[in-house]
C-alpha cells in the first residue's frame, strides 16, 4: 500500500517535470558494462582466491599478512614505488619546459608540438617499447653515436636495468604530464605576468612567486596521474628491465602464469588496487579543492 | 607623494605594415589626470602599453621625469599599472598582493607592513588583509589593484579601462573615489577609457584618439564645447550636424537645403564632412518653443514637427523633423511643472550662435 502510494506520487511528480529529465541515466549502459566486465570479475576473483588461503577470516588475514611482509613482495613494492617516483620526477623535469613552450606558442608551431606529443599515443605501447630497445640496445643508436664520437670506449648498458625501465616508462607517460601542465599553464592570464613585471619583479622572481605557484596544481595532478599509472606498469619494465627490476605487476603476472599461485596474485592485486584507489582519492580531493579555489 | 611628469614625443607603433599609433606627442604635468579616450582600435591602449613597457615603441621617445625610458624593461620603469581585469594574483592574499612590489624591492618587513596598512587605508579596505582576491567583489578587487599600484609610490600610475567590468552605479562611485585618491596623493595618472562620461568626470585633460592619432586634447569642458573635429564632437556626446552650404553673407553662416540660415560662433575645417559645410550643436543647447513666431533674441531658429519622444528620466529627448529628411535631437530637462511636447506637435527649435560651431569641408 505504502509503496503504491509513494510510486503514484513519484509518477505524478515525474509527469509534471517531464522536461527536466536527469541526463545521468545516459551513464547507465557504461555502469552496467563496468559492473559486468570489471567489478564483478574482480570481486569474484578476490573471493575465490582468498577462500583458498583459509577457512576463517583470521586465517585469511594471516595469509594476507604473510604475503605482504615477505621479502620478495616487500622488495617489489619498494622497487615499484622507487621506479614510479623516479619516472614521475624525470617526466616532470622534461614535461614542464615542453608544456611551457606549448603554452607560449600558437598556430603551426603549437599544432606540430601537439602532434609530436599526442601521436605516439596512437601507436601500440609494445611497438614504442621495442623502438626504444632498438635505440638503447648494445648496438643501438645511442651507443653507436657515443662510440663514433669517442665519448665511450665500450657500449653502455642502457637496457635490462633500472635506467632502461625509467627511460621507457618516462617516454610512455610523458604526454599525460605535458597535457596536464599545458592545461594549467594555458589558464594563466598573461596580464598577471605583466602585472608582476610592472610592479618591478624580474623574470625569475615572477616565475618563482607567480607562475610556478599557479601551475602547482597542474604539477600535482599530473604527477599523481603519472605515479598512479607507473605503479601498475607491466609491459615496459617487463621488456626493458632486468631481473632486479621486478615491479608488482610483473610479480602478479608471474604468480598467475608461472607458479599458478592465484591466492598470492590476488592478494598482491588487491594491494595494488588499494594503493591506486588511495592515490586516486588524493587526486580527486585535490582537483576538487582546486575547483573550489577557482 | 609627488607625481612625476611624462612627455611623449613622436611616439609610433607599427605591427608589420600596419601603423596602430602614429606621431603621438603629449605633455603630462606632475599631478595631472589625463585620459586617453577613443573607440577600440584608436591606439589608446597601445599607447599606454608603450608607456608601461609591455609594447616596444617603433619610434619616438617616452620621458618620465625627463628620463627616456624607451628600451627600459617594464620592471625597471617603476610605474604603477592597474589592469582592466585587475590582474590580482589569485593565490596571494590581499595583503600579499599589495606587498608584492615592496617585497620585490626588498624593503624591511616592518616598512612593508606599515605601507600595506597605509595603502589599504587609502582604498578603504582595512580588515580585508587575509582574504583571497576570489572572495572579493569586483569593486573591492579594483581597490586592491589600485592599492597595489600606489603602494610603492610610483611617479606615474597607468590605468587601462579599470572600471570596464563594473556596473554603471558602482562605476560612478569608483570614479569619484579614484579621483579623490588621485587628488589627495597628488598622483599623475594616465587613464585609458572608451567611456566619455568617465573621462569627463575624472580628467584634467582629455586626449581624444582616433586611428592611432591624437584627434584633440584639452580640458573636458573645452573639448566638449568646442570640438576641433566632427569625430571629437560626436565621440564626446550626442550632437546634431545640420548639413548645408556656406553662405557668403557672414562668417560662420550656413544655409540649409530648406533655405534657413544658421549662424555659428566659430568655424573649423574637417575633411570627413560630405556636404560643403555642417552646423554643429549639442542637443541640450537647443530649446523648443510652442509659438510659431521666431524669438528675436536667438540667432538660430528652425521650425519643425516632433517625430519621436524618448523619456530618459531626468532628460526628455525629442526628435524634431526639420524637413528635407533631416531631423534634430533636442534634450530638455524634465523640470517641475513642465508640460511635455506631444508627438506630431509643431514646434520651433532655437539656439544661440555662441553654442554652435561650423565645420567646413577641407
Amino acid at each position: 500500500m505504502v509503496d503504491a502510494a509513494v510510486m503514484s506520487r513519484g509518477r505524478k511528480v515525474g509527469a509534471k517535470r517531464r522536461k527536466a529529465v536527469d541526463p545521468g541515466f545516459l551513464l547507465l549502459p557504461l555502469l552496467v558494462l563496468l559492473l559486468l566486465v570489471f567489478v564483478a570479475p574482480t570481486l569474484w576473483f578476490f573471493f575465490n582466491s582468498l577462500r583458498e588461503t583459509g577457512q576463517s577470516l583470521p586465517e585469511v588475514m594471516r595469509a594476507i599478512q604473510s604475503v605482504l611482509f615477505s621479502s620478495t613482495i616487500r622488495d617489489a613494492i619498494i622497487k615499484t614505488n622507487w621506479i614510479s617516483l623516479v619516472v614521475t620526477l624525470v617526466a616532470l623535469v622534461i614535461a614542464y619546459p615542453i608544456a611551457y613552450a606549448m603554452s607560449r606558442s600558437r598556430g603551426l608551431a603549437l599544432t606540430l608540438m601537439v602532434i609530436c606529443i599526442v601521436l605516439p599515443y596512437f601507436t601500440s605501447i609494445i611497438v614504442r617499447t621495442y623502438s626504444w630497445m632498438v635505440i638503447l640496445g648494445r648496438n643501438g643508436l645511442v651507443n653507436e653515436v657515443l662510440l663514433q664520437l669517442g665519448l665511450i670506449s665500450s657500449p653502455l648498458q642502457l637496457m635490462y636495468n633500472t635506467s632502461g625501465v625509467v627511460i621507457g616508462m618516462t617516454y610512455v607517460l610523458l604526454p599525460y604530464l605535458v597535457l596536464t601542465l599545458y592545461a594549467s599553464m594555458k589558464s594563466i592570464d598573461d596580464r598577471l605576468l605583466h602585472a608582476a613585471r610592472s610592479l618591478g619583479a624580474s623574470g625569475f622572481y615572477t616565475f618563482r612567486r607567480i607562475y610556478l605557484p599557479l601551475t602547482l596544481h597542474g604539477v600535482f595532478s599530473g604527477c599523481l596521474i603519472v605515479f598512479i599509472l607507473s605503479i601498475g606498469f607491466f609491459i615496459t619494465p617487463a621488456l626493458m628491465g632486468g631481473p632486479q627490476d621486478m615491479m608488482i605487476a610483473m610479480l602478479i603476472e608471474r604468480e598467475v602464469e608461472l607458479t599458478l599461485n592465484w591466492p598470492l596474485a590476488s592478494i598482491m592485486s588487491l594491494f595494488l588496487l588499494a594503493i591506486t584507489l588511495v592515490l586516486y582519492a588524493v587526486y580527486y580531493r585535490f582537483s576538487n579543492l582546486q575547483k573550489m579555489m577557482g | 607623494m609627488q607625481g612625476g611628469s611624462i612627455r611623449l614625443e613622436g611616439l609610433r607603433k607599427d605591427y608589420g605594415r600596419q601603423t596602430v599609433v602614429s606621431d603621438v606627442s603629449l605633455n603630462i604635468g606632475s599631478g595631472e589626470f589625463v585620459s586617453l579616450l577613443g573607440p577600440s582600435g584608436s591606439g589608446k591602449t597601445t599607447t599606454l602599453m608603450m608607456i608601461a613597457g609591455f609594447v616596444e615603441a617603433t619610434a619616438g621617445s617616452i620621458l618620465i621625469n625627463g628620463q627616456d625610458v624607451v628600451g627600459l624593461p617594464a620592471q625597471h620603469r617603476n610605474l604603477g599599472v592597474v589592469f582592466q581585469n585587475y590582474a590580482l594574483f589569485p593565490h596571494l592574499s590581499v595583503a600579499e598582493n599589495i606587498a608584492f612590489p615592496l617585497r620585490v624591492r626588498k624593503l624591511p618587513a616592518a616598512e612593508i607592513a606599515e605601507r600595506v596598512a597605509w595603502a589599504l587605508d587609502v582604498v578603504r579596505l582595512s580588515g580585508f588583509e587575509k582574504r583571497l582576491p576570489g572572495a572579493l567583489s569586483g569593486g573591492q578587487q579594483q581597490r586592491v589593484a589600485l592599492a597595489r599600484a600606489v603602494v610603492f609610490h610610483p611617479p606615474v600610475v597607468l590605468m587601462d579601462e579599470p572600471l570596464g567590468a563594473l556596473d554603471k552605479n558602482l562605476r560612478y562611485q569608483m570614479q569619484v573615489e579614484i579621483k579623490e585618491i588621485q587628488q589627495r596623493l597628488g598622483m599623475t595618472v594616465v587613464y585609458v577609457t572608451h567611456d566619455q562620461e568617465e573621462a569627463m568626470n575624472m580628467s584634467d585633460v582629455i586626449v581624444i584618439m582616433n586611428g592611432g592619432r591624437i584627434e584633440q586634447l584639452g580640458e573636458p569642458k573645452r573639448v566638449y564645447e568646442e570640438p576641433g573635429s566632427i569625430f571629437a564632437g560626436n565621440f564626446l556626446g550626442e550632437a546634431n550636424l545640420i548639413g548645408g552650404r556656406l553662405h557668403d553673407g557672414a562668417e560662420g553662416m550656413l544655409e540649409t537645403s530648406t533655405g534657413r540660415r544658421l549662424r555659428a560662433s566659430r568655424t573649423f575645417s574637417d575633411s570627413s564632412i560630405r556636404e560643403p559645410a555642417g552646423h554643429f550643436v549639442r542637443p541640450e543647447k537647443i530649446s523648443l518653443l510652442r509659438e510659431r513666431n521666431d524669438p528675436a533674441e536667438v540667432e538660430n531658429v528652425l521650425p519643425g514637427t516632433v517625430s519621436r519622444i524618448s523619456f530618459l528620466g531626468n532628460v526628455v529627448r525629442y526628435n524634431v523633423d526639420i524637413g528635407d529628411g533631416a531631423s534634430l535631437t533636442v534634450d530638455l530637462q524634465n523640470s517641475a511643472g513642465q508640460e511635455l511636447f506631444r508627438r506630431g506637435e509643431a514646434v520651433v527649435a532655437a539656439w544661440n550662435a555662441a553654442d554652435s560651431l561650423m565645420f567646413r569641408h577641407g
